[in-house]
């Protein structure tokens, strides 16, 4: 079976049943719910019915026939309009002739009008826009949910297959040829149960059959050289044994199994810290701007707390890669307080608070993923481990942090995430032996072209991401942002390798449709986002091999995509032009490194 | 636990999780259409009401010494059951008229001052308190600044019915939905388990019991392997075996040699 297959397949599945389990929800909270919601907007229209139809009885009442009032249309459409339980309004004379209509057809609930001794009618149309509006964007959120449902399923599936079973399968068929090539070792595979450890405690028995007989050869042997006093036994028994030794090995298994079970078992939880810490992007800048700052100009607002967050994540990596970072205890504080900061913002209505609690939330998240990789050998590729991490902080995170924020609110939703990741912390900092990473080795290396190149794919989407979506489309309407983010992370993981060209003329692209005009404002920041994650997943894949520091040069990415959209925003100018200007900075970057000796390191 | 077992599980929390995210959706969605709902009842009034005042303020009149105001609010009450309460209050977040008469010249509840204060939006400003909800609206002047706020608490007994109702639905129809989601993801999940771990049990069992032909059929590749360990082992066993025994012929014909 291809192992797409069972990815598909399950995730296939789960999408499907998350989406009918919604939808037969839907029904029943809808079966509940529909005819109080009715009832309520027939009583509303009612009231507005009553009000107008009382308005037009004091001008009969004053002598004006109906015929002769002035505005009588506008003032109808007025109120319909400001009115969403009313479809449309229409005045009646006495034989039942309109008067005045806001649509054609007007039925509806009637309010008799007499005074003045005239008669009239006043027509009211309910109307449930409000539902309808309403079902729209739950039957959107239903889908998404299934989406997500099935992509979380699909992507366990993938990711353990791919971190786990693989290497395990891969280390049983080299035991397997090695034994049928005489060599006989068993390695643990790290895989204690199910048919794959069956199978590895079957070939162990074979092997142990062979190591018996060898036992039995080394102790013949022994025994003959034991009473071999001048040397004649030891040469006629080294001749029989030459061939054999030649023959067959018997190496000493490697003992390291747990190691390679604790490298994946770190990229788990670093792949869930990054998620939780990720899954605030849709609410930071929006948040923050609706604290209202005062003494800072409107177009920093949103942007001060990200770059001094930034900053904390910054100085907490510093420190979580220290010494300190070997301490469990305080792997397992900063994870709490990460929690707490994040939680905490339930509370908080200070601009400056909210400020404090992002740094603190970025100071402990950098600790914990600083110590998280620099105490613990990753058994992992970089492009796995990339991968499992867009999918986990930039996919699955903003998008369900958009679901939950539309069932429950921005402010609730950081409560929720804040419970979340305390409950989490220990299993993100707890119950791991220490073990040396290797992994320093690059760390001397200076920044070159493929780091200046990669921080330049991350500019534009970092400062889309955290800026531009929250307090755009996301702005009120997480379900948008959270749902941009996960379509340009998506976009990222689909990307093939992209040389920097390919990837500049995206950004452009990208910088294009948002600066021309177009039918549908939302569709093209949509498709923006599809281009530049393109563009960064472009990059990635083609030169993250040739990155020296990729980590300092996704920092100064994001760091520079905040400071130069704040920068943007103060002089009114697009976010279009930011999206153009780091596609020409990748242009020149590589115009000059093809003009120049390929240095060390570079790409 | 074998690896199987655990992503099956973790695949049963992912489908579980989306379960009850879908659940929320709807609750949340429907919960807040009755707010809505609620809402938009009170705007027409609101509307109506703001109006009324704005254009006596229009006229240079301080909010404070427009009389008409108490007798508005008062008809707006007593037109409209589901109307609890209707104020009228000064930036400062002093009472000017108020539905209940003893409550003028009091402060406001310090929360509406934070609604005032951070959840102005479209010139409405909204307060849930336990069984009411209170809808607000900024009173401006003609130069467009705030002279006062208007605020109309509406009984939230309705929704809060509705909400009860709703859960309820949605518990009775959990009940039935998750297991048979859960039952159903479980089998699909169970089946590919089993069906792409068969090849490793099926090798698991040829290699343990290398006497016995194959009961059933390898995958091509582990196949291959299989027969190429078995006779690697079997050769070498008997490698080892005759070895062995030569080794073991040394000592006899020294033995012999010696008589």
């Amino acid at each position: 079976m291809p192992s797409w297959l069972p990815v598909l397949l399950i995730g296939m599945v789960v999408a499907l049943v998350v989406g009918l389990g919604g939808y037969l929800f839907l029904q029943a909270g809808l079966h509940r719910s529909a005819p109080t919601l009715e009832q309520a907007t027939r009583t509303g229209a009612a009231a507005v019915g009553q009000a107008v139809a009382g308005q037009f009885a004091h001008a009969l009442a004053l002598g004006i026939p109906l015929a002769e009032l002035p505005g009588v249309e506008p003032y109808l459409r007025r109120i319909a309009e400001n009115s969403p339980q009313v479809e449309g309004m229409a005045l009646l004379d006495a034989d039942g002739r309109t008067i005045s209509s806001t649509m054609q057809g007007t039925e509806g609930t009637r309010f008799p009008i007499s005074a003045g001794g005239t008669r009239a009618t006043l027509v009211v149309a309910p109307e449930t826009p409000l539902i309808d509006r309403a079902m729209r964007r739950v039957w959107i959120a239903l889908a998404a949910t299934a989406l997500l449902a099935g992509a979380v399923a699909g992507g366990l599936v993938a990711f353990v297959t791919r971190l786990h079973q693989e290497p395990a399968q891969r280390r049983f068929l080299a035991d397997m040829r090695g034994i049928a090539d005489g060599i006989f070792a068993v390695q643990p595979s790290g895989v204690y149960r199910g048919p794959l450890a069956d199978a590895a405690r079957a070939l162990a028995q074979c092997v142990e059959g062979v190591r018996a007989a060898r036992r039995n050869l080394v102790e013949a042997a022994a025994t003959i050289r034991a009473i071999d006093f001048d040397g004649s036994l030891g040469r006629r028994v080294d001749v029989i044994l030459q061939p054999i030794d030649r023959r067959y090995a018997f190496p000493e298994t490697d003992d390291d199994a747990s190691a390679r079970t604790q490298g994946s078992s770190v990229a788990w939880r670093l792949a869930l810290l990054f998620g939780l810490y990720a899954a605030a992007f849709p609410y930071v800048a929006n948040f923050a701007i609706d604290r209202e700052p005062e003494g800072i100009a409107a177009a920093w607002a949103p942007v001060l707390p990200l770059l001094a967050e930034l900053a904390a994540a910054c100085l907490g990596a510093l420190a979580g890669a220290t010494r300190a970072g070997r301490n469990g205890g305080a792997l397992l504080a900063f994870a709490l307080l990460f929690g707490v900061c994040v939680g905490a913002t339930y509370w908080c209505r200070d601009y400056g608070v909210f400020i404090a609690l992002r740094c603190g939330a970025g100071l402990s998240a950098g600790f914990v993923a600083a110590a998280l990789l620099c105490r613990y050998r990753l058994d992992i590729r970089p492009r796995e481990l990339a991968t499992l991490l867009i999918f986990a902080a930039l996919f699955a995170a903003p998008l369900l942090a958009g679901l939950y924020g539309e069932a429950i609110g921005r402010r609730s939703g950081f409560l929720l995430l804040g419970i979340v990741t305390v409950v989490a912390a220990p299993f993100i900092a707890v119950g791991m032996g220490a073990s040396e990473n290797g992994a320093t080795a690059r760390a001397a290396s200076r920044f070159g072209r493929g780091d200046v190149l990669l921080g330049m794919a991350v500019l534009p989407a970092a400062a889309m991401i955290l800026v531009e979506l929250p307090i755009g489309v996301g702005f009120d309407d997480y379900l948008s942002g959270g749902g941009a983010i996960a379509l340009l992370a998506a976009a990222a993981l689909a990307a093939p390798a992209l040389s920097p060209l390919a990837c500049a003329a995206a950004m452009l692209a990208a910088a294009a449709v948002l600066h021309l005009p177009v039918p549908y404002p939302g569709v093209s920041v949509f498709a923006a986002c599809a281009l530049l994650g393109l563009a960064a997943g472009g990059m990635f894949k083609q030169i993250v091999d040739a990155a020296n520091r990729p980590w300092i040069a996704i920092a100064v990415g994001v760091a520079g995509g905040l400071a130069l959209i704040g920068a943007l925003r103060h002089a009114e100018l697009p976010f279009a032009y930011l999206a153009a200007a780091a596609a020409l900075v990748v242009i020149a970057v590589n115009l000059a490194g093809r003009h120049r000796p390929a240095t060390a390191g570079a790409a | 636990m074998a690896p199987s077992s655990r992503i099956i599980l973790a695949i049963l929390g992912a489908t579980c999780a989306g379960l009850a995210l879908c659940a929320a959706l709807v609750f949340g969605s429907l919960d807040r259409l009755s707010l809505r709902t609620a809402e938009a009842n009170v705007d027409f009034l609101l509307t109506q009401l703001g109006d009324t005042v704005e254009a006596n303020v229009g006229l240079g009149l301080p909010l404070a010494d427009i009389r008409v105001v108490q007798d508005l609010i008062e008809r707006a009450k007593v037109a409209d059951a589901q109307v609890l309460a209707v104020e009228v209050f000064s930036p400062d977040g002093v009472s000017l008229f108020n539905t209940d008469r003893g409550s003028i010249g009091e402060p406001i509840p310090p929360v509406w001052q934070n609604a005032v204060r951070f959840r102005v939006a479209n010139e409405r400003w909204r307060v849930e308190e336990p069984g009411s909800i209170v809808v607000g609206q900024v009173i401006r002047n003609d130069f467009g600044e705030p002279v006062g706020y208007l605020a109309v608490t509406v009984s939230g007994e309705a929704r809060g019915e509705h909400a009860e109702s709703v859960l309820a639905g949605l518990a009775r129809q959990a009940a039935v939905v998750v297991p048979l989601a859960l039952l159903a993801v479980l089998a699909v999940a169970m089946a590919l388990a089993r069906y792409s771990g068969r090849g490793f049990a099926r090798l698991a069992e040829r290699l343990g019991d290398a006497q016995q032909p194959p009961n059933r059929a390898l995958p091509a590749d582990l196949a291959t392997e299989a027969d190429r360990v078995l006779a690697s082992v079997r050769q070498a066993t008997d490698d080892f075996d005759r070895a062995t025994a030569d080794v073991l012929k040394v000592d006899e014909s020294e033995e012999r040699h010696a008589a």
